[in-house]
């Protein structure tokens, strides 16, 4: 698969193009895992201990345990890094590569193959389009086609 | 002295400082009363040039011959009245001074009659100490123009090349067989964050030895023996064929540190080869024996081996150690693997980057905890470490082709027979002590020997050779004087009236007093610093200390307590601490109850237990010994005597029937007056005086 080829690549030099935006840098001041919505319900979470493991070089620890897949995107950390480190975003490529190997949980593997047949996440039914009437919303749903384009190109 | 004495007294107003509390006028016509006091006199401010050409002129006109001044404090301003006091033609010990600005007007400042009794009480106890007043003379030794350089690594060699190009004779003593120590072994060095290379810095300095005909440096050599003071040292050195003696008039120690390895089979070090401590690694990577660095691939650093625990503090070195070999290794083995394994890094000053740079090269560190210290196996051949991750929570493993130790350092190996030859003290670590950190940080508390580089504490290069040069300078004022001048404060023995036991002898902390075949013995007035320690001790009370002899603080003790003594706590107090803390309180203004009477003395050593009887006698309400703060001071073990002696002192009076409970003991650094002042109001709450 060239896909996953290609994420492995951008991962093998992840250290170099992280390293340029200062990952190094990180002093282990723990701002980003004070900060954390996520931290706060899952204490076996923490964006410390990712930047941590990825600068001690044991990726295929991390992407094989689930614990990146319990960030939520939301930017705090790297919003408030004081060394500039661009803390989400190293998760989110940590989460690809994650996916492309196959070792991605099964709800979001799930997820994917929603979108990728219905072009969102969760499974519309009735119940929502009769919700959405009532509102004064269009119906949802019809050709995908645009999408599909989208994620194969 | 037969001649009738006359005694002056001088009192300062200080401005308002001592005016404005202190009925001063009041003090003069007291004054006038007391016995043998010829004039008294009033000065707005008795150290300036005006006032001390009429204190001359009256010294003078009514021929004195005993000086009291009272006025701010001795630690200030006696050297300028004792020079006032010399041009009028008067030895300078006949001056008495006494301080009623910072034991009594700016610490009573609110109860200005208490204080004026004070004042009083403090001049009387000055006077009848005047009328006991005799001559002293300061002591001029001749100091010549050699030194000798114990120990010849990089501070040494500084030494002695500072010395030597300001014309002293220097002999540069070194027991290995070449000259370099700790350098010498090391493959690389950091100043600043720049890297140098050792042999250059040290092949350009022996150049610069050998082409200078001042140092004659001897290798291969033993200390065996240090004999004498200052100006008249002798120095016996050994190597296997012969010894030599060699005369010296000052003496630098440089004798550098040793890595304190850990023990047999901690960490595995000493079991398997492939486990090495920092300067072992540094060694082997400079002789590059068998091929060393071959099939390493990845090394493990453990720092703070044997260090931050309950036995030794920080190494000092340690971090930056390991940060300059991870950094060297990795760039001799570029795709290998390293990591440090720390508890915390101390980076000072530009070090600080480093960690970044390293970090980038690839560099790994991990944090463990306090209590979880690494755990090395040997598995088969392979060197398995297993570390705790603060970070991971986790326990890693590693597998490593070489460990390397990070180990803490102590003294030199041989430094406690040395420190007892120079009559120097050191600490637990085998770091040898100066005599004050900031007044005195290359100087040892005896006069003419010096020290640096890491036999003080472990430091870097730059730190050393910084060292180095101030020992060199110090060693170089007395030397380039040509004599020392000794303050006559010392000890006098009355052989008459000795017998022999041979206390003082053992007591004295500067080894200034010798037995003869006799045993009798005798002081050597270039040694003695007249702490008063062997006075106090002395069963047959044979011995005097000039300025400080017993008759002269007994009449301050009487002096004192002449009025109300139930009201009034005496408080022996010494020169350089105590003194302090009390000017100190005086200074910040700090008020405390006006009980005390103080009697300055050099070192709380010098306060005999019959002193402090006869206080008690005499119906004090409380007595005070204060010293200095453990563990300094200024006559090495002076206040550790007085801590013993005021012990006895209080089994002694119980057994007479006082309280024990009204002897105090308080150690105050110079800089403590809140610790003084406060002392005193508990004094005086327990012991109901208020």
């Amino acid at each position: 698969m060239d896909s996953l080829m290609e994420a492995e690549e951008k991962l093998r030099g992840f250290r170099e193009t992280i390293g340029s935006q200062k990952l190094y840098a990180c002093f282990e001041c723990g701002h980003c895992s004070a900060c954390c919505p996520v931290k706060r319900i899952r204490q076996e979470y923490s964006p410390r201990k990712i930047i941590h493991m990825v600068l001690l070089d044991m990726l295929d620890e991390l992407i094989s345990s689930n614990i990146v897949w319990y960030c939520t995107n939301c930017y705090l950390c790297q919003e408030l890094c004081p060394q500039g480190i661009r803390i989400a975003d190293l998760i989110l490529e940590l989460k690809n590569l994650s996916f492309k190997r196959g070792l991605s949980p099964d709800g979001i593997r799930r997820q994917f193959e929603l979108l990728k047949t219905q072009g969102r996440i969760y499974l519309l039914d009735e119940f929502d389009q009769k919700k959405r009437k009532k509102a004064g919303l269009p119906q949802l749903g019809g050709s995908i086609d645009d999408l599909r384009v989208l994620l194969e190109g | 002295m037969a001649d009738e004495i006359r005694i002056g007294v001088f009192i300062c107003d200080c401005g308002s400082n001592i005016r404005g509390v202190i009925d001063v006028p009041e003090l003069v016509e007291f004054s006038k009363t007391l016995p043998y006091v010829v004039v008294s006199d009033e000065g707005k401010w008795t150290c300036s040039v005006d006032y001390l050409s009429r204190m001359k002129d009256l010294i003078k006109e009514h021929s004195l011959n005993r000086v009291v001044v009272a006025a701010c404090t001795p630690r200030t301003h006696e050297p300028l009245f004792k020079r006032t006091v010399k041009e009028a033609g008067l030895n300078p010990y006949l001056l008495e001074f006494v301080s009623i600005r910072e034991q009594a007007s700016w610490v009573h400042m609110k109860q200005k009659e208490e204080a004026t009794k004070k004042a009083k009480d403090l001049i009387k106890m000055a006077v009848s100490k005047a009328a006991l007043l005799e001559e002293g003379e300061e002591i001029r030794l001749p100091v010549g123009k050699e030194s000798v350089v114990i120990g010849g690594g990089i501070s040494g060699i500084y030494s002695a090349l500072s010395l030597a190009n300001q014309g002293f004779q220097v002999t540069l003593i070194e027991r290995e067989k070449e000259l370099g120590g700790i350098l010498k072994r090391l493959k690389s060095v950091k100043v600043d964050s720049k890297e140098l290379d050792p042999k250059e810095v040290l092949q350009a300095k022996l150049n610069e030895i050998e082409s200078n005909s001042n140092i004659k440096v001897l290798t291969g050599y033993e200390i065996k023996e240090v004999d004498g003071y200052i100006g008249n040292f002798r120095v016996k050195v050994e190597n296997g064929s012969g010894s030599e003696e060699i005369k010296a008039s000052t003496i630098v120690v440089a004798t550098g540190m040793t890595e304190r390895k850990p023990q047999r089979g901690q960490f595995l070090y000493g079991e398997d080869r492939k486990v090495l401590t920092q300067l072992e690694l540094e060694q082997a990577l400079k002789e590059n024996s068998d091929g060393f660095l071959n099939d390493v691939k990845r090394v493990v650093i453990i720092n703070c081996i044997n260090s931050r625990n309950e036995e030794y503090g920080c190494c000092n070195m340690g971090c930056q150690i390991s940060l300059k070999n991870a950094a060297m290794l990795k760039e001799m083995i570029p795709d290998s693997e390293i990591f440090v394994l720390y508890r915390d890094l101390t980076l000072p000053g530009s070090e600080g980057k480093i960690i970044y740079r390293l970090r980038e090269k690839g560099i790994k560190f991990i944090r463990f905890p306090d209590d979880r210290y690494p755990i090395v196996r040997n598995d088969n051949g392979t060197l398995k470490i297993e570390v705790f991750d603060r970070i991971i929570s986790e326990a890693l493993n590693i597998d490593a082709d070489l460990l390397v130790l990070t180990c803490g350092f102590k003294g030199a190996d041989g430094i406690d027979e040395l420190k007892g030859m120079l009559k120097v003290s050191s600490n637990s670590e085998g770091f040898l002590q100066e005599a004050h950190v900031k007044l005195g940080p290359v100087d040892f508390p005896s006069d003419g020997i010096y020290l640096c580089g890491c036999s003080r504490s472990p430091k870097g290069i730059k730190e050393s050779v910084d060292e180095a040069m101030a020992a060199a300078m110090r060693a170089s004022i007395p030397m380039n004087q040509g004599y020392i001048e000794a303050e006559g404060i010392i000890a006098k023995i009355d052989l008459e009236r000795c017998n022999s036991c041979g206390l003082c002898w053992k007591r004295c902390p500067f080894s200034a007093i010798k037995v003869d075949e006799e045993k009798r013995p005798h002081v050597i007035e270039a040694l003695c610093k007249g702490c008063g320690l062997c006075a106090a001790d002395c069963p047959k009370r044979c011995i005097t200390i000039v300025h400080f002899r017993e008759d002269q603080i007994i009449a301050q003790i009487e002096a004192a307590l002449e009025e109300e003594p139930q009201k009034k706590i005496i408080g022996f107090v010494c020169h350089w601490c105590a003194l302090g803390g009390v000017d100190m309180a005086g200074v910040s203004r700090l008020q405390y109850p006006p009980n005390a009477r103080l009697i300055r003395v050099m070192c709380s050593a010098r306060v005999s237990i019959s002193m402090i009887e006869k206080a008690f006698e005499l119906g004090a309400a409380g007595v005070l010994v204060a010293g200095c703060e453990f563990p300094t001071c200024h006559y090495i073990s002076g206040n550790y005597a007085a801590e013993k002696r005021v012990n006895r002192a209080k089994k002694i009076l119980k057994k007479k029937g006082y309280d024990p409970e009204r002897l105090w003991l308080l150690w105050c650094s110079a800089a403590d007056g809140p610790k003084f002042a406060d002392t005193m109001q508990r004094m005086v709450k327990e012991l109901g005086l208020n």
